[in-house]
């Protein structure tokens, strides 16, 4: 156990106490034995549990493990992440195809990548999806303004 | 004589033109897979099942079990020519495997991977065609309450074997049997947690948290790391040059035969694992060798035993997912889950009433082998040419694939939110060493377990002791106290016989 489950088990501790708050609102027996709320407060009480357990633990035992831990969020891990969130933000108003392209455009400048490498492997990427997925598949796939 | 026929029918099935195809189709996506670092068996199997809805039951499943299986044999070209595994079962090969390679016998190392491959794969099968059945008409005289006490003691032992903390284990497998909560109460019709959002009406589908948390998760822990080029050893496109010798056949005889029991017994535990089976695999090798001082120096069956007893795993898993309903590891409960998805009831029931798509899945695995062993040996040096691959081209393609996949089950946007969600998650989970599998078992086994767990209080008139009142789920019961209770004897037993010693 590292210290970081010291928080991590707190955290899970206060979800399980929401999911036994939640689930005590839903019927706990009914006509049929157990109700809707039965199972889920259960589970509640066992995430309590192992929660405590692991805050317990992390805190008679820390180890600093997490001192030589890589940094968890660097710059380029968050700005990828924000293009994610972007790309689903932005699903409906430009397609997936398009928005597709955009997003490798994005991850692969971020990596490094010259701009002409960047461009041609995503218009690549964005086409061999929508040949692949669209026209070979026919999978559904939200369209853009370009009907793609 | 039953399970002959039963057998010839699947093959009858298994050899149709579309269900070879399919399954050609899977074993190649499966050694591809396989090969690429950043996606694994479990990611691989959630991103393909949507496209398979369209298809028949039968012939998805055998395309999905291709991938299954056919990871584990890409897993050691990596680890054979780059010393970096493809996948956590073939961690052990770089050991001699790399060291082979090293001394000019790429060829022969990868020959013989894919040879223990095959035989440990092909007798696991057998090992699976004898023990499924039986297990099933064990399980058929099970009620409710018998299958609640089972699936508390698979998830048990998943969560006693899966990571280095039991209790951290446990906990993702409350949340995923939390996360199985969401939507319709399948007895009431009522919605749960769905706090007005009809999108989550349906429940969360466990595409959506496998693929967040094996997929994107992965691909989040990798972004921004240098991925320079690979520098691997030439492999011989010749076939001769790819074949181990009759010495080296003569040597590795025991190996096979090893490896293939140790890696179908754990693949029968749930949650063992095949890194487990082929680590295992590994130490009795050299406690077998008359040579053990040549382990980690370049010794063939330190590659033979632990490829064969991740192959033979694939075999063991599916003995109690097929005939139990129960799956043991995250790739298992997905191909749980997708049989879920096509309208089939999982359990015990399964062999009876769907022995085309069983029989036929059995007899699919076989011709899968051979398939694999004819696309390995000639085929490696083009395989590990994708090494080449720099790994920031490839994993914006392995995050369109995981978003075509996910929007694709329910042309949901919430779905896709989810899929962050659940990819920053599995993100976490792996710095903070919290176990995913057994959050996904969870997330399968959720409604069935709610559902025997109900089915118990109607019969028992909410009686709680009928749990403990009827031998069989008693004694389970029994077996999932002690598992849970392991971890504290055994701390208990060690300061007891090293006092003094702060554990």
């Amino acid at each position: 156990m590292t210290r970081s489950d010291r928080w991590i088990g707190i955290l899970f501790f206060l979800f399980g106490f929401l999911v036994v708050r939640e689930a005590s609102k839903l019927e706990f027996t009914s006509s049929y034995g157990a109700g809707s709320g039965f199972f889920p407060f259960w589970l509640g009480v066992a995430t309590i549990v192992s929660a405590t357990i692991v805050t317990l633990y992390a805190w008679r035992n820390p180890s600093d493990a997490d001192s030589s831990a890589p940094k968890i969020w660097s710059i380029k891990k968050l700005l990828a992440l924000t293009a994610l969130l972007g790309f689903v933000f932005t699903l409906d108003l430009l397609g997936f195809v398009t928005g597709f392209a955009f997003l490798v455009a994005f991850l692969l400048k971020l990596e490094g990548e010259s701009w002409r490498n960047a461009v041609s492997v995503a218009l690549a990427a964005g086409v061999g999806f929508h040949l692949f997925f669209v026209r070979l598949l026919s999978v559904a796939l939200p369209v853009g303004p370009l009907g793609f | 004589m039953d399970v002959l026929s039963n057998l010839l029918h699947g093959f009858q099935v298994a050899l149709l033109p579309a269900n070879l195809l399919f399954c050609l189709i899977g074993v190649t996506v499966g050694t591809v897979v396989g090969i690429l670092p950043g996606i694994g068996t479990t990611a691989a199997v959630s991103i393909l099942l949507p496209l398979t809805f369209r298809m028949d039951p039968t012939t998805a499943m055998i395309m999905l079990a291709g991938i299954y299986y056919g990871t584990k044999y890409g897993g050691s070209t990596t680890s054979i020519l780059v010393n970096t595994p493809g996948e956590s079962s073939s961690v052990v090969t770089c050991i001699d495997g790399y060291q082979m390679a090293l001394q000019g016998r790429a060829g022969p190392a990868l020959g013989i991977a894919a040879i223990a491959s095959f035989i440990a794969g092909t007798l696991g099968l057998i090992g699976l065609i004898v023990l499924g059945p039986l297990l099933t008409k064990v399980a058929l005289s099970f009620g409710p309450p018998e299958y609640f006490a089972l699936m508390v003691m698979g998830l048990t032992t998943v969560a006693y074997l899966a990571g280095r903390s039991m209790t951290k284990a446990l906990l993702t497998t409350a949340l995923g049997l939390l996360l199985s909560t969401v939507g319709f109460d399948i007895f009431t019709g009522k919605l749960r947690f769905t706090y007005n959002q009809s999108d989550l009406s349906d429940g969360i589908s466990f595409v959506v948290v496998a693929t967040g948390l094996f997929a994107v998760g992965e691909v989040l822990s990798n972004v921004g790391r240098s991925s320079s080029q690979m520098e691997m050893f030439h492999v011989s496109s010749r076939l001769r040059d790819l074949l181990p010798t009759w010495q080296d056949m003569r040597d590795c005889v025991g190996s096979f035969i090893r490896g293939t029991l140790i890696g179908f017994v754990v693949g029968v535990l749930p949650g063992a694992g095949s890194s487990i089976s082929s680590f295992l695999s590994y130490g009795v090798e050299k406690r077998f060798s008359s040579h053990p001082e040549r382990f980690g120096k370049g010794a063939i069956q330190g590659v033979a035993g632990p490829e064969g007893a991740n192959n033979a795993d694939t075999a063991g898993a599916m003995v109690p997912m097929l005939s139990l309903g129960l799956p043991g590891s995250g790739g298992t409960a997905v191909l749980l889950g997708a049989l879920i998805l096509y309208g089939i009831q999982p359990g015990p029931l399964l062999f009876q009433q769907q022995p085309k798509l069983v029989w036929g899945l059995i007899a699919s695995m076989y011709v899968g082998n051979v398939m694999l062993l004819i696309l390995n040996l000639p085929l490696v040096p083009l395989f590990a040419s994708m090494l080449r691959l720099p790994y920031r081209f490839l994993y914006p393609l392995i995050l369109g694939f995981c978003f075509v996949g996910v929007y694709s089950v329910r042309q949901s946007t919430t779905d896709l939110w989810l899929l962050l969600f659940f990819g920053v998650l599995g993100y976490l989970f792996r710095i903070y060493d919290y176990p995913s599998a057994p959050m996904v078992l969870g997330l399968v086994l959720g409604p069935l377990i709610e559902r025997a767990l109900r089915q118990s209080m109607v019969l028992s008139q909410g009686d709680p002791t009928i749990f403990v009142t009827r031998p069989i789920s008693a004694s389970l019961i029994v077996v999932s106290i002690l598992l849970l209770a392991a971890p504290v004897m055994l701390a208990f037993f060690r300061r007891r016989e090293m006092p003094g010693v702060e554990d």
